[in-house]
């Protein structure tokens, strides 16, 4: 068992295989103890991601390829990696109510993803957010997310000319 | 503390991708489509940035587009990924002119022109039916005109190793007719699309039923076929 301790204090008891799912905890335990103290995340958020990796380890119960690791740290800058995409009809449905959040629970999780390094939890989650931006105008996701429009009138009417295109129905 | 309760998708909230680290809004931008990231490079400067970036456009590009640009009539250049993408919106030649390529701009899916040079027309060489010129409407130097024949018959090629994946894909037969042209209207022609096992025949008209369209006709062999991998 590896007990995982929230920013808030609180203590998680997980399988190994659990908190495999982070490839973090896993370079960790090879060379510490088996308390990891997480303080930048919140108990919250920590119950999601645990909910999360116990579902997944269930599901995969067959270890990380340890090449997995390796080509993610390979990979450069310049390119976004991505995880293998869940095959799993059961798993997908289940990933799918998961992620019914509101936008900001899903941010809260990402981050953790991203500090954890699980990659098919950020995937999840970022692709998600895709799916709230694509077919939107640029107004409809300012709105949704929260965000204030930094352009001048002038730089905004550029870049719609530029991107006029993208504007036109099909 | 917020609540936990599961809440609605579309529910407006404070979500603010400001909390993101900077290369997670490409990330999402991957996930999205050529044309919503330029709509969303509207958003804020934060997304234009992210709208720009190789890694993003690197998505969007075909995967086998080193092959593909060495096969290029004419060196392609390019400062960056967005900007080879756009380029290749166009249609570029390859294989000594003899195909042409290029990306739908929406979605980033390949899409091939072979040129009559590169097809088997039965008797095309035969100059009492058929004769080679140049059209300045063709991207190609030369396409072949239709003189008479009793027997037309046209038979195109392409590796669907050079198509996209899961894409459902259309042939299309591009023709002009010439002001005096005659015959098609008598019978309707025989048009098919096989790939491997796969065959599909259907009868279509080469000859249009109005002629308001005088620039290259696109008269479908409307077969569609799934490259699969």
């Amino acid at each position: 068992m590896i007990k995982l301790v929230s920013g808030d204090g609180a203590e998680f008891e997980v399988e190994e295989e659990v908190a495999f799912q982070s490839k973090i905890i896993k370079d960790i335990v090879a060379d510490a103890d088996d308390v990891i103290p997480l303080p930048t995340v919140s108990s919250k958020v920590l119950i999601q991601v645990i909910e999360y990796c116990r579902k997944h380890a269930a599901v995969n119960s067959f270890p990380l390829s340890p090449s997995s690791s390796a080509a993610a740290a390979a990979s450069s800058s310049s390119s976004i990696s991505y995880s293998k995409p869940v095959s799993d009809p059961a798993l997908r449905a289940w990933d799918n109510e998961f992620v019914k959040l509101n936008n900001s629970s899903l941010f809260d999780i990402v981050i953790a993803a991203n500090y954890l390094d699980i990659e098919e939890l950020v995937d999840l989650v970022l692709e998600t957010v895709a799916d709230r931006i694509k077919g939107k105008q640029a107004q409809e996701i300012r709105r949704q997310f929260n965000i204030e429009n930094d352009f001048t009138p002038e730089e905004e009417e550029a870049l719609r000319r530029e991107n006029s295109w993208a504007f036109q129905n099909n | 503390m917020p609540t936990e309760k599961k809440k609605p998708c579309s529910e407006r909230d404070d979500g603010a991708f400001a909390v993101l680290p900077p290369e997670c809004i490409a990330h999402v931008l991957s996930f999205t489509t050529p044309r919503d990231v330029c709509r969303a490079s509207l958003v804020d400067k934060t997304f234009l940035a992210a709208a720009e970036t190789d890694a993003l456009w690197e998505r969007f590009l075909p995967s086998d587009r080193v092959e593909i640009l060495s096969r290029a009539v004419d060196p392609v250049e390019y400062a960056s990924n967005k900007e080879l993408y756009f380029r290749l919106c166009n249609p570029i030649l390859v294989d000594q002119a003899k195909m042409s390529f290029q990306l739908e701009k929406a979605t980033g899916k390949k899409w091939y022109m072979i040129s009559a040079e590169k097809m088997q027309v039965t008797w095309g060489n035969t100059p009492q039916y058929w004769r080679w010129v140049s059209l300045k409407e063709s991207r190609f130097a030369q396409v072949v005109e239709l003189l008479a024949v009793c027997w037309l018959h046209i038979c195109g090629w392409i590796d669907s190793r050079l198509l996209s994946n899961d894409t459902t894909y259309v042939v299309y037969l591009v023709f002009k007719l010439t002001p005096d042209a005659f015959g098609f209207d008598s019978a309707s022609q025989l048009a098919s699309v096989k790939l491997g096992a796969y065959a599909s025949e259907m009868h279509v008209s080469l000859m249009l039923d109005d002629d308001d369209d005088e620039e290259d006709d696109n008269q479908g062999m409307e077969e569609t076929e799934n490259t699969k991998k």
